[in-house]
């Protein structure tokens, strides 16, 4: 696996809260039990193989990045979605799609290239902090379930989750802008 | 059994007291020997305990700590996702979802043959280290969690037993306490 990632955790590990207070969707993809896969196939375009666990998009600008899972225990729904500014792929093949995944936004507005200040207005402050750090020239979405944005590259990340709901959102931030959201609802 | 009947009467009669309590029927059969296993998640007590007795061996037990903690809204909508169940045999340790973000790394996955998938793993999406040893806790849609290097540890175990006594089935029990 390619663990070449280095992930800093926060100093001191945060108790959760009972209640996720983060989006409950992004575009499209509404968190509640996850959106069918068939929905998202619908706007982004069929894939080659629609029976694998992994799926990998990408806008037809080539300035944001979409991938996606099957949920664990629901094989015709979606559990965690990622969009990026950088490719997110672990080796799918990358669908070219004519949906606008650069500008998909939650409920909120929050999506990529929305300032930080605009999600802790949205959602307040995050429950978890990560710093993310890469050195591998491989963009590949990493195995730890965070995505590597390339050499060089840092991010903050900022999470949202509680102690018993499976939702959960994070939103990676390079400076003071959104470069990636992963948000899902999986085992 | 005519004993204990005779027994039974007196007991009605108030008169027990006057007499030996008669010794326990016999068993129709005798308790099976050795070798046998059993898997066991406690969900009050938060651990998952696998026990085995070999003649090789002898007793052996090893616990592990886990948590049954159903995400709310699943558990509203599939009833039974986070209560007890038993079955008579797991299938053990299964690959088939290693390296999944949901499931955790190759060996951290046990089958227990419960044909609702609700087995015990670690992973869990969300956390910022799924495939770490001491991964942190997350939620379920109705399995047990655990951390990945108990599990593993767990499983190692259960595949020991399986390996050597391979036509010994080792029934599943999640219980309440």
């Amino acid at each position: 696996m390619l663990f070449l990632l280095t992930m800093v955790m926060a100093a001191q590990q945060p108790s959760l809260p009972d209640h996720y207070r983060g989006p409950n969707d992004l575009g499209p993809y509404k968190i509640a039990l996850g959106t069918p896969l068939r929905d998202l196939f619908r706007i982004l375009g069929q894939p080659p193989n629609a029976d694998a666990k992994y799926f990998c998009y990408r806008s037809r600008d080539g300035e944001a990045f979409l991938w996606f899972e099957v949920r664990a225990h629901d094989p015709g729904r979606t559990g965690d979605l990622l969009v990026s500014t950088f490719p997110n792929c672990r080796g799918e093949p990358v669908q070219v799609t004519r949906a606008r995944i650069g500008k998909w936004r939650t409920r909120a507005g929050i999506g990529l290239g929305s300032p930080q200040s605009a999600i802790v207005g949205a959602y307040g402050a995050p429950v978890q902090r990560w710093q993310i750090q890469s050195n591998n020239p491989a963009i590949v979405h990493n195995q730890t379930g965070f995505p590597n944005p390339g050499p060089g590259w840092r991010l903050r990340e900022w999470g949202y989750e509680s102690n018993e709901d499976l939702r959960f959102a994070h939103f990676g931030l390079r400076g003071a802008r959104v470069v990636l959201i992963l948000i899902g609802n999986n085992e | 059994m005519g004993a204990n009947r005779d027994f039974d009467l007196l007991k009605l009669a108030g008169l027990e007291d006057w007499v030996d309590n008669p010794p326990p029927p016999p068993l129709e059969s005798a308790p099976p020997g050795p070798p046998l296993a059993e898997l066991h998640t406690s969900i009050a007590g938060n651990k998952t305990t696998f026990r085995s007795w070999t003649p090789k061996e002898g007793y052996q037990e090893i616990s592990i700590p886990t948590r049954v903690v159903v995400d709310r809204r699943y558990a509203a909508s599939h009833p039974g996702a986070g209560v007890p169940y038993e079955t008579s045999a797991i299938q053990g340790v299964s690959d088939r979802h290693a390296g999944k973000t949901p499931y955790g790394p190759a060996g951290a996955f046990i089958d227990t043959g419960d044909p609702r998938g609700r087995d015990i793993h670690g992973g869990g999406s969300g956390v910022a280290d799924p495939f770490a040893p001491e991964q942190s806790w997350r939620a379920t849609d109705g399995c047990t969690r655990g951390k990945n290097e108990d599990i593993e540890r767990l499983g190692r175990a259960i595949t020991a037993f399986q390996n050597a006594y391979p036509g010994v089935a080792i029934p599943y029990r999640r219980t309440a306490h």
